[in-house]
């Protein structure tokens, strides 16, 4: 109400106005650390201005919509309940009496520091991404880990409900795995899967190695699907669609980024050769226990199956090493946690599968009674085993490995072109949280040049975060920084550097890059 | 329609019909070639709230034989350089001429003036194109800098600190 009356007046006494009201001060001060939480925060401006928008983001991941009101030339946010310890974000836009918008955003932390907050992703992107990959390590384990089984075990095509059920996964996974590159473009630019109809999420998807994935996918899936027309070469084809599938798990995820790549991406490829020959066999097994070839069939996959647990053994031990290099590190961390929950669900299948191989194989051979049923319900719970391991191992996805925790590396480089100069920026780490602008500015030639004031802007494409600002600090020689900045979102960011050269000239460099979570 | 919406739909009213008093503008909207012209530097507020101590005005290239008008209670001081190329005035060659226009005296936030100068307008200042004058008002602690010119793509209203600009007109014919 107050605000209105406020606007009211400016209207009829116009020479009151000014353009562009400014921040002048905050209670609390950007950055602080506080002991208690405050009541409310006050921003005062240059000039009576009218609130718009304001949001908070806490520590914890929560988004919360702010209350404000106009007092004079100050507003009032109203603190909300239940912020978590920390540092939070205060994202606000308010307009000037003469229409013009300002916004910003104002950081600080109560009772200690945290993890600056990053937005709630909305549209739920990374849950969605998760699923998929798993249904898709279904859909793999069920067409290229049958073709697997079917080419190593039984020399021959699957047939029956089994075939049916391996097309099925073929065809799924497929489709699935052209969905996710989508989602994983939803989750790129934390859009909501309403966006999936626009094509922001599908360029982006389609420019992260997923897009790799997908094409493996498909290939594997096709590859199943030819064996069944085709009458001669039909191992060839099986074995092709097998080793795809595996590559396809191989070609994305975190092991890219391991050190050396190569090696991390050979080693989730055998990994994962094992997985889907393992994990594929089940099924048709289910289907073969009853029939005459049962004896031989069992006898074969035994043989083969402890090869696989040697490799999977072997391999993921090495992959958490490289991952992690300390068992510290490995225990700590979310990535470890997931993964102990991965081996417990392995070690109790690697259980239910030893008692397959020494009780039960031998007595469906022997051709005891119950022992068909018995190996049956054993076979149905490494079923159940089987797709909970794969959901695990899709939940990787979510759970970053201690070294890229670490240390962010050296951070971003950024150049910047303009006319009259350049400007080399670097951004440590250059991942969400907190960081550290250095500017190097010189001319075309390259030499320093010196320049009276300089001021950052980095914005989002998201409207709803305003515009991060900051006054840069010269370190002489066309050297300046910056002090401590929050980004409190991943994805495409845009930096403007507004530089005053002398006392009537001033000139905007540009550049944008992407930040990482 | 919501209270918010409706002030913030006042808000827009306001700002189209006041905008030009929120900047340092010139008072003119256009110049002629060739022709002698007063220029007119409107300052509408302080340095948030501070009285504005000094007036800085930029000469831009292109105009020439500038002559700034003194103003009751306020020193005034001019920068002479040497121009980039010589310039034939009425018969004269000029190699330098005044380039920066300085007042000093005291303008409270809350008060209103101008500041006034007289500059030749040659041919170096191309046609239908806005020729810019930076002007800086100078406070005791901070300063305000309409500086900045739109680049490719932009226009003034893009800008948080536009420089005043007028729009040169080509010479009237004889």
């Amino acid at each position: 109400m107050l605000h209105l009356v406020i606007l009211l007046l400016a209207a009829l006494m116009p020479q009151v106005l000014s353009a562009h009201a400014q921040l002048r001060e905050s209670d609390p001060v950007a950055h602080a650390l506080l002991d208690s939480e405050p009541s409310e925060v006050v921003l005062t401006f240059s000039e009576p201005v009218a609130p718009t928008t304001f949001r908070w983001f806490g520590p914890d991941g929560e988004v919360v919509e702010g209350r404000a009101e106009a007092r004079d030339r100050q507003i009032v946010v109203a603190m909300p309940e239940g912020l978590s310890e920390g540092t939070r974000l205060l994202s606000w836009r308010v307009v000037s009496a003469d229409g013009h918008p300002v916004g910003g955003s104002l950081a600080f932390s109560v009772g200690g520091r945290s993890d600056p907050p990053a937005l709630a992703e909305s549209g739920r992107a990374d849950g969605m991404a998760v699923a998929l990959r798993a249904a898709i390590f279904v859909g793999l384990a069920l067409g290229a880990g049958g073709a697997g089984f079917a080419a190593l075990v039984l020399g021959g095509p699957l047939s029956g409900p089994a075939r049916l059920v391996q097309q099925a996964g073929a065809i799924g996974s497929g489709l699935l795995a052209v969905l996710s590159i989508g989602v994983q473009g939803l989750d790129l630019f934390d859009l909501p899967p309403p966006a999936l109809l626009t094509r922001t999420p599908w360029q982006a998807g389609l420019q992260s190695p997923l897009a790799w994935s997908c094409l493996f996918v498909l290939l594997s899936g096709a590859a199943v699907l030819l064996t069944g027309r085709i009458r001669h070469r039909q191992t060839m084809a099986q074995l092709a669609a097998f080793g795809l599938g595996a590559g396809s798990i191989a070609i994305a995820g975190h092991a890219l980024t391991a050190n050396p790549a190569w090696l991390a991406q050979a080693l989730v490829f055998l990994h994962a050769l094992a997985l889907l020959f393992w994990i594929g066999a089940l099924l048709p097994l289910l289907g073969l226990v009853t029939t005459p070839r049962a004896r031989f069939v069992l006898t074969r996959f035994s043989t083969l199956a402890i090869a696989a647990v040697g490799v999977l053994v072997v391999t993921g031990a090495n992959l958490a090493w490289l991952q992690s290099k300390s068992f510290a590190a490995l225990v700590a961390s979310d990535y470890g946690r997931l993964l102990g929950v991965k081996l417990g669900l392995v070690a109790m299948l690697l259980t239910l599968a030893a008692w397959n191989r020494l009780r039960l194989t031998p007595a469906v051979a022997t051709g005891m009674e119950r022992a068909a049923d018995a190996l049956r319900w054993s076979i149905r719970a490494e079923i159940c085993l089987a797709v909970l391991i794969l959901a695990a191992a899709a939940g990787f996805r979510l759970t970053p490995p201690p070294r890229a925790v670490e240390l962010g590396g050296s951070g971003l480089k950024l150049h910047m072109h303009h006319p009259a100069a350049l400007a080399e920026l670097h951004l440590a780490p250059g991942r969400v949280g907190a960081n550290e602008i250095t500017v190097a500015l010189g001319t075309m030639d390259g030499a320093p040049l010196a320049a009276h004031e300089m001021e950052i802007l980095l914005s989002h494409d998201r409207d709803e975060l305003e515009p991060i600002r900051a006054s840069a600090e010269r370190l002489g020689d066309g050297k300046w920084s910056a002090p401590v900045l929050f980004l409190p979102l991943a994805g495409e960011w845009e930096v403007s550097l507004r530089i005053r050269v002398s006392d009537f000239e001033q000139i905007t460099l540009s550049g944008s890059t992407t930040i990482d979570h | 329609m919501s209270i918010k919406t409706f002030s913030l739909a006042t808000a827009l009213i306001v700002a189209t019909a006041q905008s030009a008093l929120a900047h340092a503008t010139l008072e003119q909207e256009s110049v002629t070639q060739n022709a002698t012209e007063k220029l007119t530097v409107r300052i509408g507020h302080g340095c948030d709230g501070a009285p504005t101590l000094r007036v800085r005005v930029r000469i831009p290239e292109g105009m020439i034989a500038v002559k700034p008008m003194p103003k009751a209670g306020w020193t005034l001081e001019t920068a002479v350089e040497p121009y980039a190329t010589p310039y034939d005035y009425y018969g004269n060659t000029l190699t330098e001429g005044v380039q920066e226009i300085v007042w000093s005296g005291e303008l409270d936030d809350a008060h209103y003036d101008e500041f006034v100068f007289r500059a030749h307008v040659t041919e170096i200042a191309e046609t239908d194109q806005v020729l810019y004058v930076p002007v800086v008002q100078e406070c005791a602690d901070a300063a305000e800098r309409w500086i900045e010119t739109p680049g490719v793509g932009q226009s003034s209203d893009d800008l948080e600190m536009p420089a005043p600009g007028v729009m040169v007109q080509p010479a009237a014919a004889n």
